[in-house]
């Protein structure tokens, strides 16, 4: 009977130790869980924060004005523009393009009606410099 | 007994008998140590056990906030209108500074605040809480914190960035600095780009650090993203070159909008003067206004097409009919209603490709107000339009059935009514579409949208063709012509109103549409009082017209309809091998 008690009490020693252990722990790691989200946080803010400063960096009044002042280019007209058709490309009326290139020059009167369809515009000749922000820049 | 019989292992006092009650009351007094203690346990255990669990709570729980973010906006192409970035704020609290005046010294100089308003504002020593600065560089954030001062701390706030800047100023609008909207989509979308705060409920330990979740935590609600229709390359070329136009032509303001007829989005929306919404301090109501949509002006010569649209329909005139339009002056009732040249005898085309009032009244007055009034109330005018955005105005309208002929006479040709820009863009939707009237909207949907048919495609066609000689040779508007892209539109220009007349100020403005066999866009400028000289709308507006039509149509990747002789300087030549 003595020996059962004695057990007994060893066993809720134990159990109370290994509670008093746990809860601990649990603390500990929730403390360090904390501090990973508040990071997640604060990663976060500042990749917001950064992506607001790229977009700072790369609107059209800041591409336009240093393209212009600083690299010497001009502004992009229809006359120095070759506009090439996509290969297949489905038209505005239906029909599918041929997938030879147009012409340097597209040549349409302007009484006819033609079909409008997206192109992709390619800027004329090697001196071309395609901008992501902007492709409506070319060097003179 | 003999005095050697005392040992020292003995004691008289231990042979002589204690009193029984000693010892019971040393029992009775343990006993009553135990009962005392076993009370005090069942107070504090059982009777004000919520009191003292309370306690410990309040020392230990905080009910923390978690924020959440405010939602971003972002033009049809994704790219980042508005969005909210944390910044540090500078805080107080007045009940626990350390008032050593050599440290409040250095921070007053880094805050560029005196050291009497420092102090002014931290007086009172029962306050927690006081801003001293909101929204400051990181960098003047961390030199603060280098001060440790002791009451002094730095807590993040999210702030509103607007990297497009003044372009888009008018469409975004703005947030006050508690994050609220106060104009344009910031104030019409609040609701769903305020997102919801949540809560936790944690345990501290001493160094603050967060140690239990007490399990009543409330997720944050991120507010929604928005994105507008306004495209905002467009949308720049569109501010700058109008600003170009309002600085050389010396004019108070000016206004452009820009519609996809296909889907009848609003690709963009720009007045000058604008404002810089990052720093919106100091801003004047001109600044502020968003003209486009809230200044209604008498609309001059762009009702014309509206007129002679309505006769096609009703089968009074076909395009060549012959107006006898003399010598540019018609008396009606007390008026004289003046061309600005003689035009003599002239065809309905010639009507609106030399926008001749005379000509605009003769095949008006041939038609009851009331359709005159239906088809100027289908296409929108004196109504606001369907569209959630703030400050929108109708213009005015008047009942037909209070019309005199000399009202329906003037409003022929645009005065009489008012409209805003918005309107007009929207009302020559009839012309690009066909005939149909669309809805407009600021939110991308990228689909074509179906609209109202108002008048027959057959007639709404010929129209255009008349819109597309007003910019060709003998119209009123050559400058709206663009490199490659067929173009055509209505001139106006009309007199402001001052005082009790019309005095010698003027608007000029230019509605038109690109390319002209299948119109994509549609671009509707207003210049108002230019004062150097010209003020025809073909002189002040069209070229704004013109360069915006080149720019947006080029950035849709649209393919010009016309011959253009190539300027091409040189060819790539095939690699060799």
């Amino acid at each position: 009977m003595t020996r059962l008690n004695a057990l007994l009490l060893i066993a809720v020693l134990c159990s109370a130790f290994y509670l008093v252990r746990t809860q601990y722990d649990s603390r500990r790691l929730y403390t360090e869980y904390d501090h990973a989200r508040s990071e997640a946080r604060r990663l976060d803010l500042e990749r917001e924060r950064l992506e607001v400063e790229r977009r700072s960096q790369g609107t059209s009044l800041r591409v336009e004005k240093v393209a212009k002042e600083q690299l010497h280019m001009k502004n992009v007209t229809p006359a120095i523009t070759q506009y090439v058709l996509e290969p297949n490309q489905v038209l505005a009326n239906g029909e599918r393009s041929t997938a030879e290139p147009l012409p340097s020059t597209p040549v349409a009167p302007t009484t006819q009606p033609r079909p409008v369809a997206p192109m992709k515009t390619q800027v004329a000749g090697s001196l071309a410099l395609k901008n992501e922000s902007s492709s409506r820049i070319e060097m003179p | 007994m003999s005095r050697k019989s005392v040992q020292f292992t003995s004691s008289p006092l231990l042979a002589s008998k204690t009193p029984i009650w000693r010892s019971q009351f040393i029992v009775a007094l343990i006993a009553l140590g135990f009962l005392g203690l076993i009370v005090r346990a069942a107070f504090v255990q059982v009777i004000e056990n919520d009191f003292f669990k309370h306690q410990g709570v309040v020392r230990f729980v905080r009910t923390q906030d978690i924020p959440a973010d405010r939602g971003k906006i972002f033009d049809r192409n994704g790219q980042i209108l508005a969005s909210s970035v944390a910044v540090p704020s500078i805080f107080a609290s007045p009940e626990e500074l350390d008032r050593d005046i050599s440290k409040l010294t250095q921070l007053a100089k880094l805050l560029e605040m005196p050291l009497q308003e420092l102090q002014n504002r931290t007086k009172d020593e029962d306050k927690g809480f006081v801003w001293l600065k909101r929204m400051v560089d990181e960098p003047l954030a961390d030199q603060v914190k280098a001060l440790k001062i002791r009451g002094i701390g730095v807590r993040k706030e999210y702030k509103r960035i607007y990297p497009e800047g003044e372009a888009v100023a008018h469409v975004v609008g703005y947030t006050t600095i508690e994050n609220n909207g106060q104009d344009g989509a910031e104030l019409t979308f609040n609701k769903n780009l305020t997102g919801h705060m949540g809560s936790r409920r944690i345990i501290k330990n001493r160094f603050g650090e967060a140690v239990e979740d007490m399990g009543q935590t409330v997720e944050p609600v991120d507010g929604q993203d928005l994105q507008l229709s306004i495209d905002s390359k467009v949308q720049y070329f569109a501010y700058q070159k109008l600003k170009d136009a309002v600085l050389e032509h010396k004019a108070a303001a000016g206004s452009v909008v820009v519609l996809d007829v296909n889907t009848g989005e609003v690709l963009a929306l720009a007045n000058y003067p604008s404002f810089t919404p990052n720093s919106h301090t100091n801003l004047t109501g001109a600044q502020l206004r968003n003209r486009a949509i809230t200044d209604t002006f008498e609309p001059g010569s762009t009702m014309k097409p509206f007129v002679v649209g309505l006769a096609l329909e009703q089968g009074i005139v076909t395009p060549d009919t012959i107006i006898q339009t003399g010598g540019g002056k018609l008396a009606m009732g007390g008026f004289t209603i003046r061309d600005d040249s003689p035009n003599g005898a002239i065809s309905v085309r010639q009507v609106i490709q030399k926008s001749s009032n005379i000509g605009a009244v003769k095949i008006s007055l041939q038609m009851p107000p009331q359709q005159l009034w239906g088809i100027f109330t289908q296409v929108g005018f004196g109504q606001k339009p369907q569209v959630p955005f703030p400050g929108l105005v109708g213009g005015k309208l008047r009942s037909y059935k209070t019309w005199h002929p000399i009202e329906q006479a003037t409003m022929s040709y645009g005065y009489g009514l008012s409209v805003s820009l918005f309107q007009l863009a929207h009302a020559y939707t009839l012309f690009a579409r066909e005939g149909e009237i669309i809805p407009l909207t600021l939110l991308k949907h990228d689909e074509h949208v179906s609209g109202v048919r108002v008048i027959s495609k057959e007639h709404a066609d010929e129209v255009r063709q008349m819109l597309h000689m007003v910019a060709g040779p003998g119209g009123t508007a050559p400058k709206a012509q663009t490199m490659g892209y067929s173009v055509g539109g209505k001139t106006g220009t009309a007199h402001k109103v001052q005082g009790n007349g019309y005095g010698n100020k003027y608007r000029g403005f230019f509605v038109g549409m690109a390319p002209i066999e299948n119109p994509r866009i549609i671009v509707a400028v207003m210049i108002d009082e230019p004062t150097d000289g010209f003020y025809f709308g073909g002189d002040v507006a069209a070229p704004v017209f013109s360069q915006t039509v080149q720019q947006a149509l080029r950035v849709m990747g649209i393919q010009p309809d016309m011959r253009v002789k190539p300027q091409i300087v040189a060819k790539a030549e095939p690699e060799s091998f």
